[in-house]
Order: C-alpha cells, then sequence, then structure tokens
C-alpha cells in the first residue's frame, strides 16, 4: 500500500498532525507540497519530507484566500506534474470563551480557515484531479465535531461534518455511548495547538 | 505501514467469496491463515499456497462454541500464536428474501445463530489467545444491509444490525487489552453468495445498488482487502469501535 508517483497537497503541515502526515506521506513515496502560513513551519515540514525521501515544496498559503489556494494548487502541479491528494489540516487557534465572550472576528476567522478554506482549497485541486480522472480529498474534522465542547462553539460548528447539527453544550460532553460511529475524525491531538489551546492566555 | 507479515490471522467463511480473497490477500503480505468454514478450504490453501506462505484449514460450525475453540487450538498449534479473527462467516446466499411477515422462523432463527452467535463464539475462543500476544485485532463483517436498512430480508438486515452493536459493545470491554475490535460494512459484493442470494432478480439489484453509490461500479472482493489489511496492521492501532462503509459511497456514518 504505497503512495508512489503521488502528489500531495497539504495546508497546515507546518506542525501537528499534518506535519506527521506530510513525512509519512513521503515515506510511503509521494511527493508532497507542504503549505503553511508561517514560512519557517512549512520550510522545516518540506525539509523533512525531503529527508524522508520524498519530492518537497514548501509554500506560504493563507487558505481563506481564493488567489492563495489557487497558487499553490497551481504551483504544486507545476512542480509535481502531478495533483493526487489533499489534505486540509489548517486550523487557526480560536480562543476558547462562551458565545457572549467569542468576537466576531474569531469566529469568522475560525469559519474562514476550517470551512471556507475547505471549499477553496477543493475548487483549487479538483481541475487537476478532475483532468487526471481520480484523486482524494482529506479534511481533518475532530470528534468535538460530534461530541461538543462547552466554549468552543465555532470549532465545534466548523469540524463536525456537513450537515451535522453542532452539538456544542454547556457542560462537558459525556461518554457518547450508543452514537453512531465516527468516521476520520481525530481525537485531541498531542500537538502545539492543543497545547495553545489549554495554556491560559 | 501496512504491515502484517507473520501476523496469524483466523478466517471464518474461508472457503470461499470474500474469506478466501481476505486469506490469499493477506498471505500476498506475508500473513499466516488460519481458514475456517463448514465446508471445505481445500480451494482456499491451495490458493494459499500459491504464495508461497503457510495456512491451515479446520471444519468449522460457528453456532457451535466448542468447534470455534477448535479452531482457534489448531491455528495456536500451527503457529503458537493469534493476532487477528475476521468474523466473515454468515448465512447470507442461503436465506430467502421477502416480506417480513413471510420469513420463515427457523430460518430467522439460523440466521441470527450463524450471524451473530457465531461471531461471539469465535470472540470467546480468539480472545485469550490474543491476550497471551498482548493485543490483537477482530474484524466483524456487518452489511450495508445494516447500515442502509435493506428490506425484504429482514433477518439477514436484522443479524447484520446486531453484528454493529456487538462491534461497539465489545470494543469497550476489550480496550484495556490493546484488543481492537471494528467491523466492514460493504455492499453487495460480487460473490457466489450475492448470486445465490438475489437469484434471479441479481442484475437488477446490482444496479440498483450501483446507482445508490456515489462511485458507479459494483464491489469485488478485491475492493475490501485494502481496509482489511489495515485494520490488522498497527496502522490502525488507535481505531476501535469503528464501523467502515466499504459501499462506494452510499451510506456516509
Amino acid at each position: 500500500m504505497q503512495l508512489a508517483g503521488k502528489a500531495a497537497l497539504i495546508s497546515g503541515a507546518g506542525g501537528g498532525i499534518c506535519r506527521a502526515i506530510a513525512v509519512a506521506f513521503a515515506e510511503a513515496g509521494a511527493a508532497v507540497a507542504c503549505c503553511d502560513l508561517n514560512p519557517e513551519a512549512a520550510a522545516e515540514t518540506a525539509r523533512l519530507v525531503t529527508a524522508a525521501g520524498g519530492r518537497a515544496l514548501s509554500q506560504v498559503c493563507d487558505v481563506a484566500s481564493e488567489a492563495a489556494t489557487r497558487d499553490v494548487a497551481n504551483a504544486a502541479h507545476d512542480a509535481f506534474g502531478r495533483l493526487d491528494i489533499l489534505v486540509h489540516g489548517a486550523a487557526p487557534h480560536d480562543p476558547s470563551g462562551t458565545v457572549l465572550e467569542t468576537t466576531l472576528a474569531d469566529w469568522q476567522r475560525v469559519l474562514d480557515i476550517n470551512l471556507t478554506g475547505a471549499f477553496l482549497l477543493s475548487r483549487a485541486v479538483l481541475p487537476h484531479m478532475i483532468a487526471a480522472e481520480g484523486g482524494s480529498i482529506i479534511f481533518i474534522a475532530s470528534q468535538l465535531g460530534r461530541v461538543g465542547s462547552a466554549g468552543r462553539a465555532a470549532y465545534c460548528l466548523c469540524r463536525g461534518e456537513p450537515g451535522d447539527r453542532p452539538q456544542t453544550r454547556a457542560r462537558p460532553p459525556r461518554p457518547a455511548f450508543g452514537d453512531r460511529p465516527r468516521r476520520r475524525l481525530s481525537g485531541e491531538r498531542g500537538c502545539e495547538l492543543c497545547h495553545r489551546q489549554r495554556s491560559p492566555d | 505501514m501496512l504491515d502484517v507479515q507473520d501476523k496469524v490471522v483466523a478466517i471464518t467463511g474461508a472457503a470461499r467469496g470474500l474469506g478466501q480473497e481476505f486469506a490469499v490477500s493477506l498471505t500476498a503480505g506475508g500473513a499466516r491463515i488460519v481458514a475456517g468454514d463448514i465446508n471445505d478450504c481445500a480451494e482456499t490453501l491451495d490458493l494459499v499456497s500459491k504464495t508461497g506462505r503457510e495456512g491451515v484449514g479446520v471444519k468449522l460450525d460457528v453456532t457451535d462454541a466448542a468447534s470455534a475453540q477448535a479452531m482457534i487450538e489448531a491455528g495456536l498449534r500451527a503457529f503458537g500464536r493469534l493476532d487477528a479473527l475476521i468474523n466473515n462467516a454468515a448465512l447470507y446466499g442461503a436465506l430467502h428474501g421477502g416480506r417480513f411477515d413471510g420469513i420463515d422462523e427457523a430460518e430467522w432463527d439460523a440466521a441470527m445463530a450463524v450471524n451473530v452467535k457465531g461471531i461471539w463464539n469465535c470472540c470467546k475462543a480468539a480472545v485469550p489467545a490474543m491476550r497471551k500476544a498482548d493485543g490483537g485485532s477482530i474484524i466483524n463483517i456487518a452489511s450495508l444491509a445494516a447500515t442502509y436498512g435493506m428490506p425484504y430480508g429482514l433477518h439477514y438486515t436484522t443479524s447484520k444490525a446486531a453484528v454493529i452493536g456487538l462491534t461497539r459493545g465489545l470494543a469497550r470491554e476489550l480496550g484495556r487489552d490493546r484488543i481492537r475490535v471494528n467491523a466492514l460494512a460493504p455492499s453487495a459484493v460480487i460473490t457466489e453468495g450475492t448470486r445465490e442470494f438475489f437469484g434471479a432478480k441479481l442484475d437488477r439489484a446490482l444496479d440498483t445498488i450501483k446507482t445508490s453509490q456515489t462511485i458507479q461500479r459494483n464491489l469485488m472482493p478485491s475492493d475490501l482487502a485494502g481496509t482489511v489489511q489495515w485494520l490488522i496492521s498497527d496502522a490502525s492501532a488507535f481505531v476501535t469501535g469503528q464501523t467502515i462503509a466499504v459501499d462506494g459511497g452510499t451510506v456516509m456514518l
């Protein structure tokens, strides 16, 4: 089960889950376009991809920008000659707070990156995938989209599945006994984002 | 990454169809196979030997706890350990479709005995060996019949829905033993069992199933091989209690 000869574009590749995905893809033989808002972080992941034996491209990308997403997709396709896989894992630091404490700007930023980013990146990569008659798009969701979490209204909304009712609750979530099975949802991540989330500002 | 090298995998219903496909694809990946079936597994073992790997065949009636125990013991005698169990044996092709109130009572009971109690029996037999191996992976074959709610075969649909509940509850019981329990929910796979199940209505049924899928072709046994290999390998070490639909995008759980 290898990815030899395939090319992937990964958003949020500058750390956490997506850096690990980038390196795993490289080990499986894929070329990886490492996109992140932070240029140094994207470059470091590209270095790790190269060290793992993969071709790499380091790109700065704000996934909320239509022009930026189109540019990185085209650049990846130009560099690798193809684009088979999109992983959208970019996620902003959304400050925890009740609905009353959440500012419109914070809310908007979470939606811009988690949701609009998924839309724009899909629009950017799909022409290449359709021309090649195949491809795979992976959005990183979260269990919080299912179980809800007090103080994380915007995040829970975005990280649930399309069509899901956001289930943010005022109390800590109960175990989802008897719930429907979950799909491709990541648990709380042992990565920088979670540490930022938990540390008091 | 999807390494199954030297893992010992017991497969029920391995004489043909999906069970045979799993036996062959897993041995090609380096696994060792214990093939159990109420029918003769000679053809499966022949195909396994062509991959240059080892396999043992066992006569198995999953409705009989002692028979399930004997299968696991035969595997332990041959290979000294057990890493995975695929609960694939099921009454399917032999069942008669029809309205819910026309199902023969004996056939209803037989569907539950094989498709549900059979999995319980095999899990009871396999778990002590997996505990000794410090972990394991159990894969139960559920069905689109349960995730979609297939009509006109209510005994089959109900039995496969029970498989999903069994998967979730058992996963919670065995997490502490590092034994993972997951289910696959395929749509109708092109196998003899499916041909027997739909009989004269096969072409129409396959066409209906295909048009409700996102990917517009029917499901082949080989389409399930990758997901099975992933669930047995350590690549899925944190995945348990899940029902994974391999149905070309029919239901989206």
